[in-house]
C-alpha cells in the first residue's frame, strides 16, 4: 500500500487535520518509493514558490505568432500551383501572382530545395531562385534579411554539391551580410558556418574551414544542439585527415562514432565507419579498416543507400589495389564500375575505369588495358568533361597504346582527374 | 482520482505550443537576461521577444527548446552589450555561475509544466505559493470549503510533478 500524492503533500505541510501523520511517517521509514515521491515533492514545492515559474501572458506576442502562421493554408495552394509548371517559370509566377508572397511560401520553397540536394542539385538551385523572388518581395525589413541569408545558405549548399566552390562562398558572404540585420541570429549563423567549412574542405582551404567548423561546433554545443555539434565534428576530423594528422582524425571519429550509436543516427554511423575505415588503411591496419568498411558497408545496404554502398567497396577495391592484391582487386572493381554504371553515376563509373586499367597495366595486359584507357576516354566524352581532364585520359590511352605506362603513371592521370584544381594537365617527368 | 479540475492538457498545435512556451519561458528568460548579464530590467523584455522571434522562424530545426532559448538568450544578451560596446563590463564582471544553467531548466520545467495544467489549476498554485495566501483566503476566492481548496492545491501539485517527470 502507498499513499497517494496529496496526502504525501499534506503531511509535508504539516496538515495534520487532512491525513494521519503518525500512519505516512511510519511508512516512510520503510517505503522507498513514497520517500522518493516525498523528496521530489520537497523540490516541488520549492520551485513552484519562484514567482519566476508562473506564467506571464506576454503582450504582442500572441499576435506576432497568428501574423507568422496565418499563410500556412495559402502558402500550401501556392506550392501546389507552382509544383504543377517547369521550375524555371516559378518565380515569374510568383511576381504576376503577388498574394501568393508569404514568409511560409519562402519556406515551403526552401524545403523543397532542401529535398532535392542529393537527387538534382541544379534543380534544387532553380527552387531556391524562386525563394529568392518571394523573399525580395516580402514587406517586413527583418523578414527579408533572415528569409534572404535562408535562401543563400541554402544556394550554397547546392552549389557545393555542384562543385561550384567559388559561387557558394559568395553566397555563404551574403548570408552572413543579410545575418548581420537580424537581431538573433547567431543559430543561422552556425549553419552558415558549418556550410563554409564543408565547401572550404572541398577547396583544400584547410586552416580556413577549421576555423569555420570550429564556430559552427561552439555556436550549436551553447545552443544546447549537441548532436549538429558532432555532426560539424565530422566535417572537423575529416580536416585533420586531410591535412595529414590521420591520428587525431581517427580519435574523434572514434569518439563521434560512440555518440551516433547511441543517437541511433544509422546513416551517420555508416558514414563515420567508412572514415574509420579510410584513416586506418591511411595507417596500414587492413584487418581493422575492412572491419570497418564491412559495418558501413551493412548500414548502408540495410538502408537501401546503394551509392554509398558501393563507395565503401570501391575503398576496399582501391586499397586492394594499392597492397597489389591485383587479382582481388580486379573483380571488386569490376562489381562497383558495373554498380556505378546501373545507378547512373557516371563520373565515379569513369574513374574506376582508370584504375582497372592501372590493374592490367600492372600486369602487362595492353590489349585488355587499352580497351578500358578507350573506354575512359569514351566515358570522360559523353560526360562532357573538362578540357584539362579529356587531356589527361586521352594522353594516358597513347601511353597505354605505346606500351609505355606504368602503375605509378595510372596513378598520376588519376590524382589529375580527381584534383579540384582545373590546371592544364602536365605530362609526368617519371615517364621518360 | 484526481479532481477534473486538475486537467493536464499537451500543447497541441504549433500556434498554442508557441504562445503557451513564450507564457512558461519569458519570465524566466529575462531573469537570466538581467542577472546573469546585466541587462537593464526594461530592456530584457525586448531581448527575449527577439529571442522568441528568431525561434519562432527557426523552430523546425531545433531539438531541445529549454537548451536553445537558454543558449539563444545567452548569445543575444553579449549581442547587446556588444552593440552598446560594454561588452567588457557585461563579461568582465558579471560572472556566469557554474550552477545556474542547470537550475534555470529545473525552473523552465515547472513553467512548462505550469502551463499544461487547467487555467484554475494553475491560479490556485499561484495563490497558494507566488502570493502565499493561506488556504482559508483560497478557499474565499475560489468559493469553495478550506478542506477542498487544501486537497485542491496538492492534487495540483502532484500533477505538477508528474508533467515534470513525463517531460
Amino acid at each position: 500500500m502507498h499513499f497517494e500524492e496529496w496526502e504525501l503533500l499534506a503531511f509535508l505541510d504539516g496538515e495534520v487535520e487532512l491525513v494521519d501523520a503518525e500512519a505516512i511517517r511510519a511508512h516512510l521509514q520503510s517505503c522507498a518509493e513514497c520517500a522518493g515521491t516525498v523528496k521530489g515533492l520537497g523540490e516541488i514545492s520549492l520551485l513552484l514558490r519562484d514567482p519566476l515559474v508562473h506564467q506571464d501572458r506576454g503582450v504582442g506576442f500572441d499576435r506576432l505568432v497568428s501574423e507568422f502562421l496565418q499563410d500556412d493554408g495559402s502558402a500550401d495552394a501556392a506550392m501546389a500551383n507552382l509544383a504543377s509548371r517547369p521550375v524555371d517559370t516559378w518565380s515569374s509566377m510568383i511576381v504576376r501572382n503577388p498574394a501568393w508572397v508569404s514568409e511560409s511560401l519562402c519556406r515551403l520553397l526552401v524545403d523543397a530545395a532542401r529535398s532535392q540536394y542529393e537527387r538534382d542539385a541544379n534543380r534544387a538551385l532553380a527552387i531556391t531562385d524562386a525563394a529568392r523572388t518571394v523573399a525580395d518581395l516580402l514587406q517586413s525589413p527583418q523578414s527579408v534579411a533572415s528569409l534572404r541569408a535562408t535562401v543563400a545558405k541554402e544556394r550554397a549548399n547546392a552549389l557545393r554539391l555542384l562543385g561550384r566552390y567559388d559561387e557558394a562562398l559568395t553566397e555563404l558572404d551574403w548570408a552572413e551580410r543579410f545575418l548581420s540585420h537580424v537581431p538573433v541570429s547567431d543559430f543561422e549563423l552556425a549553419f552558415v558556418n558549418w556550410t563554409r567549412a564543408g565547401v572550404l574542405l572541398h577547396m583544400t582551404r584547410f586552416a580556413e574551414a577549421l576555423i569555420a567548423a570550429g564556430d559552427a561546433i561552439r555556436t550549436f554545443t551553447d545552443f544546447g544542439d549537441h548532436h549538429r555539434a558532432a555532426q560539424v565534428q565530422i566535417i572537423e576530423a575529416g580536416l585533420y585527415y586531410e591535412q595529414g594528422d590521420v591520428q587525431r582524425a581517427l580519435e574523434r571519429y572514434q569518439q563521434l562514432a560512440v555518440h551516433f550509436e547511441s543517437s541511433g543516427d544509422e546513416l551517420t554511423l555508416a558514414r563515420l565507419e567508412a572514415n574509420l575505415a579510410a584513416c586506418e588503411m591511411s595507417l596500414d591496419d587492413g584487418v581493422a579498416a575492412r572491419n570497418h568498411a564491412e559495418k558501413a558497408i551493412r548500414i548502408f545496404a540495410r538502408l537501401g543507400n546503394t551509392s554509398e554502398e558501393l563507395r565503401v567497396r570501391w575503398t576496399l577495391a582501391t586499397a586492394l589495389l594499392r597492397e597489389e592484391r591485383l587479382e582481388e582487386a580486379l573483380e571488386s572493381l569490376q562489381a562497383v564500375h558495373g554498380g556505378f554504371k546501373k545507378i547512373g553515376m557516371q563520373g565515379e563509373a569513369a574513374e574506376t575505369l582508370l584504375e582497372l586499367t592501372e590493374i592490367h597495366v600492372r600486369r602487362q595486359e595492353w590489349d585488355s588495358a587499352l580497351a578500358l584507357a578507350r573506354s575512359a576516354v569514351e566515358a570522360f566524352r559523353q560526360m562532357n568533361a573538362p578540357v584539362h581532364i579529356a587531356d589527361a585520359v586521352a594522353w594516358l590511352e597513347r601511353a597505354v597504346q605505346s606500351t609505355n605506362a606504368t602503375g605509378p603513371l595510372v596513378t598520376y592521370v588519376l590524382n589529375h582527374v580527381r584534383s579540384t584544381t582545373a590546371e592544364q594537365f602536365t605530362p609526368p617527368s617519371f615517364t621518360n | 482520482m484526481y479532481d477534473p479540475e486538475v486537467r493536464v492538457t499537451a500543447w497541441v498545435t504549433p500556434r498554442s505550443k508557441l504562445i503557451d512556451e513564450y507564457s512558461a519561458y519569458r519570465r524566466l528568460l529575462c531573469y537570466l537576461a538581467t542577472r546573469r548579464f546585466g541587462i537593464p530590467e526594461d530592456e530584457a523584455g525586448a531581448v527575449v521577444q527577439d529571442v522568441f522571434v528568431a525561434y519562432l522562424r527557426n523552430q523546425e530545426q531545433i531539438n531541445d527548446s529549454k537548451a536553445w532559448l537558454i543558449g539563444a538568450t545567452c548569445n543575444a544578451s553579449r549581442q547587446f552589450w556588444r552593440k552598446r560596446g560594454r561588452e567588457a563590463k557585461a563579461l568582465g564582471h558579471i560572472r556566469p555561475s557554474a550552477a545556474e544553467p542547470l537550475d534555470l531548466v529545473r525552473r523552465m520545467d515547472a513553467a512548462r509544466a505550469l502551463s499544461m495544467l487547467s487555467p484554475r489549476c494553475r491560479e490556485v498554485l499561484r495563490l497558494r505559493f507566488a502570493e502565499e495566501y493561506p488556504s482559508a483566503t483560497i478557499a474565499e476566492k475560489l468559493s469553495t470549503t478550506v478542506a477542498y481548496a487544501r486537497k485542491l492545491v496538492y492534487q495540483c501539485m502532484a500533477a505538477t510533478r508528474r508533467m515534470m517527470e513525463n517531460g
